[in-house]
């Protein structure tokens, strides 16, 4: 700050300093206009007919692909919209996940309990994880997301008589009327939108005003007197509150829980996923989730080498599209408002 | 005289050998306009820092309001009332003008932990009215990173403001700024402040304006005070003249200010003919 | 007192490791302040091509396996850094994480394509195996060799960076880059010189350590972490502070198994997170503002 070095701990290192990152000229929060919610509510009507009318097999990869929409955006709230760039989402995502495996392998919740209690596991364990990391500058709260997601590993791992270690839990872990895919997918579908409800709310209010500001400039904020420290911790709470609940529908999705959700690649899909749909709006992450899962799968089916295009894709888009496919609409639509803008600013 | 709003006695800064600052004096009359001055390294810097909590006083007092302030921490001396205005352009780059101010009227008022959107439409109103009298209303739903430099400098002021400071300190707020620019920026200096009742000290290199909006001037050399008066007095003490050896100083300048702009004149500025013409002010 | 030299050998051997690879993390990011999350692979890699190898044999064909593996991946990090690292130089952390995790699933697919999905054993090199007695304590030949071979890495490293032109450009550019370039020198080669000598590094350590581990697809996954805690506790850049923190690291480690064996990765982890909370800049790297 002092000195004009560029520095990679300096906390004013903004993303794409190299000048790959297009602002838009035009504010695009959540905006009034009917368009979007008319456009948002005719996708989750067409996903619901999808869902009526597809093969099983198709629906049920789209109720996991839908389910990820919810994690993928949780996980942005922190990444594109707090400026806190975390490889430990999958933590919380997997204790949402393991709430219900346990509350089922020891007989001590029951499904419904357990879904209540998962959301709040994965906020406390990620205000935990919070008071601990936001202290520490960008790279090193990066890393220390890392560790944890390997603590996480390592204790369910480790602790085989309670976890069943690295064989994970497969069974009949939801009731069984959610047992079968149709009843599956509409409850998923259900809670996913809910939940991307509640977080379009959270990000348009306020105190996400507020936490963007955070992101833009900590230290103006700081002087404005934002208590800074507190409102990351607050979206860290929310983050894994709903990265949680994604984790409860990967169960009721799959009847089955491991420790591998733990691991730090793990905690890299969702981040790859933002990246993909663009991480400065609301729904791109979820854009880029359903993108992301829909190639997997289809590449899993055709090649052995997913992981090659994975790699390959997500090395082209970090370091030449970093704004994603929804900072590719944003920058074209962008472009026609600045022309019109500058038309009436002309007259 | 009634106790002066700030207030700094015998402030002394060390940073290991060097003094920044030594055993400097300040006294800032609420209401006033109050400019300090000085050569490159001469201490304004620090001295603002100093006041604003970056740095920790090594002596001496800083009283805000006759509440003793050195050392605290600078969000919490912000919530006291005293901001500052950043040299370097520093705003939220990727949010929106409205929003930027919208920010500093939530932030100033502990509410940003609000999730209802009620609040927010009540302080809406405040917000557009700071952009007006800031002169940028027409820009508030532009991203602020699009921003001219000029503009942004209007936007922070009006992000200032918003947070209805008792002092506002403006560190060079005409830096690189065109002379357009620039007597746009002292007038919504001018006449921001004084309808808003707040106290402005204000460090600058461009003597103009100092000699033009300033009720007050404390000149700073290496650190400590060699001259404190009005601008009139100031200007003829021959330590002051030798201090600005080769610099902007010189006889007579005015630009008068007219009637206060709402929107950003293009264009030079005017001298105008009658060089005694000076806006309204309190006192003398 | 045996039992203690016992478990002090075993300590500074997986020490060693350790030290090995993030010596190599620690100089990437110091001279090019790059976080690599592809390091493991070369680690990875470097078990691999001493797998192939050696094949089944125990004679000295373990010997030139390590060396040609260690430059085969030094090689690797070469063609890696002129191809992608280049571009992530200088970039934020998000873009430098996400490009490396890239480049980790390229490196881990095509592995899995040389190599296959299976895991590997690699056999003990007959001189090697075989257990030494010093003070009534006995430990197995290959721990004394492990050490041996950091010991010698850490002191070719304090040469070099210490005692060389290279090594003193390379201490500057962890430094002062700029006043560096100034003075007319090729940063960029620099830099790519530091890869190389990074990547270098870890196949080096996952080469040496081959017979003592899984050599399965995944250890990539695992090695990295612990290499960038090792790294962060010692303090970026600082090869004293890796060693120091590998050590600490190794310690922890074997106090937990001693103590509680289930719970001794566990403890491991939440000491390395707290002291990094506590003091994230490491033990000899320096605090910022």
């Amino acid at each position: 700050m002092k000195s004009g070095k560029k520095h990679l701990l300096d906390e004013e290192f903004t993303d794409g300093a190299q000048g790959a990152t297009k602002v838009p000229a035009v504010d695009n929060t959540p905006k009034r206009t009917m368009t979007k919610p008319l456009l948002l509510l005719g996708c989750v009507v067409a996903a619901m007919l999808l869902g009526a009318m597809l093969p099983v097999s198709y629906s049920l990869e789209l109720e996991y692909a839908i389910s990820l929409t919810v994690f993928a955006v949780a996980t942005n709230l922190l990444l594109g919209f707090g400026g806190l760039v975390s490889f430990g989402q999958g933590i919380f995502y997997g204790i949402g996940a393991y709430t219900i495996a346990l509350g089922w392998m020891h007989h001590s919740l029951s499904f419904w309990e357990a879904m209540a209690v998962a959301p709040i596991a994965g906020a406390a364990a990620s205000v935990l994880m919070g008071l601990v990391a936001l202290r520490t500058r960008r790279l090193y709260f990066a890393l220390l997301t890392l560790a944890f997601s390997q603590l996480a590993y390592v204790i369910v791992e480790e602790q085989y008589g309670f976890t069943s270690g690295a064989n994970g839990i497969f069974g009949a872990l939801v009731p069984d009327w959610l047992a079968s895919p149709r009843n599956s997918f509409f409850f998923v579908l259900a809670i996913s939108v809910v939940s991307l409800l509640i977080m379009a709310k959270i990000v348009s209010s306020p105190y996400g005003l507020v936490l963007r500001s955070i992101r833009d400039n900590r230290e103006r904020a700081e002087a404005l007197g934002v208590n800074v420290f507190r409102h990351q911790l607050v979206a860290m709470a929310i983050s894994g509150f709903f990265c949680a609940v994604a984790g409860t529908m990967f169960v009721i999705y799959s009847q089955s829980s491991y420790p591998d959700l733990f691991l730090w690649t793990s905690s890299g899909i969702p981040v790859f996923m933002v990246v993909i749909g663009g991480m400065y709006t609301f729904l791109g992450p979820a854009l880029g989730a359903i993108v992301y899962e829909l190639a997997h799968h289809f590449l899993i089916a055709h090649t052995q080498d997913w992981q090659l295009v994975l790699g390959v894709v997500l090395l082209v888009i970090v370091l030449f599209r970093p704004d994603g496919l929804a900072g590719t609409f944003d920058f074209v639509r962008s472009r026609k408002l600045r022309r019109s803008n500058s038309k009436t600013e002309a007259n | 005289m009634s106790t002066p709003l700030l207030e700094v006695r015998n402030l002394s800064k060390t940073f290991k050998a060097f003094r920044a600052v030594d055993g400097m004096e300040l006294s800032v009359e609420a209401g006033t306009i109050h400019s300090v001055i000085g050569p490159n390294g001469a201490g304004k810097s620090t001295l603002f820092k100093l006041i604003t909590g970056v740095h920790v006083p090594t002596s001496g007092e800083i009283l805000l309001g006759g509440q003793a302030i050195g050392g605290e921490h600078p969000h919490q001396i912000a919530r006291k009332g005293l901001v500052q205005v950043f040299q370097l352009t520093s705003i939220f780059t990727r949010l929106s003008v409205f929003d930027s101010v919208m920010v500093a009227a939530m932030a100033t008022r502990r509410r940003s932990l609000d999730l209802s959107g009620r609040f927010r439409k009540a302080l809406a109103g405040e917000v557009e009215l700071l952009l007006e009298d800031v002169g940028i209303s027409h820009l508030a739903k532009r991203i602020s990173g699009e921003l001219s430099h000029g503009d942004q400098r209007a936007l922070e002021l009006a992000m200032a403001l918003a947070t209805k400071p008792r002092v506002l300190l403006l560190d060079e707020p005409t830096a690189g700024m065109s002379p357009a620019e620039t007597s746009t920026i002292a007038a919504l200096i001018v006449s921001s402040v004084r309808s808003r009742d707040i106290t402005v000290v204000l460090s600058e290199h461009d003597m103009d304006v100092i000699f033009e909006i300033s009720d007050r001037v404390t000149v700073m050399h290496q650190g400590r005070v060699i001259a404190e008066g009005t601008p009139q007095e100031v200007r003829t003490i021959p330590e002051v003249m030798a201090v600005y050896l080769g610099d902007q100083v010189s006889g007579v300048v005015s630009v008068g200010y007219g009637p206060l702009p709402r929107r950003r004149e293009s264009g030079p500025r005017t001298p105008l003919p009658d060089s005694s013409k000076h806006r309204e002010k309190g006192q003398s | 007192m045996a039992r203690l030299l016992i478990e002090l050998i075993g300590t500074l051997s997986a020490a060693s490791t350790l030290f090995v690879v993030a010596t190599g993390l620690t100089l990437v990011f110091g001279a090019m302040r790059v976080i690599n999350l592809s390091h493991g692979s070369f680690y990875m890699y470097g078990a691999f091509i001493v797998s192939t190898l050696v094949g089944t044999s125990t004679g000295a064909r373990y010997w030139w396996a390590i060396a040609v593996a260690a430059l085969a991946v030094a090689l690797l990090g070469t063609l890696l850094d002129l191809t992608v690292v280049r571009f992530t130089v200088n970039r934020d952390p998000l873009t430098q994480l996400l490009a490396t995790f890239a480049v980790f699933l390229i490196l881990a697919d095509l592995g899995q394509h040389i190599w296959g999905t299976g895991f590997r054993a690699v056999p003990l090199a007959s001189t090697l195996s075989g257990r030494i007695t010093i003070a009534s304590a006995t430990f197995p030949i290959f721990d004394l060799f492990v050490i041996g071979v950091a010991a010698v890495v850490g002191i070719g490293l304090w040469l070099l960076l210490g005692h060389s032109v290279i090594g003193w450009r390379i201490r500057a550019a962890v430094d002062d880059p700029e006043v560096l370039q100034a003075g007319g020198v090729n940063l960029r080669r620099l830099q790519t010189g530091v890869f190389t000598l990074g990547a270098f590094l870890a196949g080096l350590g996952g080469a040496v350590i081959a017979p003592q581990i899984v050599v399965a697809p995944g250890i990539d996954e695992s090695i990295i972490v612990s290499a960038f805690l090792v790294a962060v506790i010692g303090g970026l850049g600082s090869v004293l502070g890796t060693a120091v923190g590998a050590l600490i690291i190794a310690l922890a480690e074997t106090v937990g198994a001693l103590v509680a064996p289930t719970w001794a990765s566990t403890f491991t982890y939440i000491a390395v997170i707290l002291v990094l909370a506590l003091r994230p800049w490491g033990l000899f790297g320096v605090a910022e503002r």
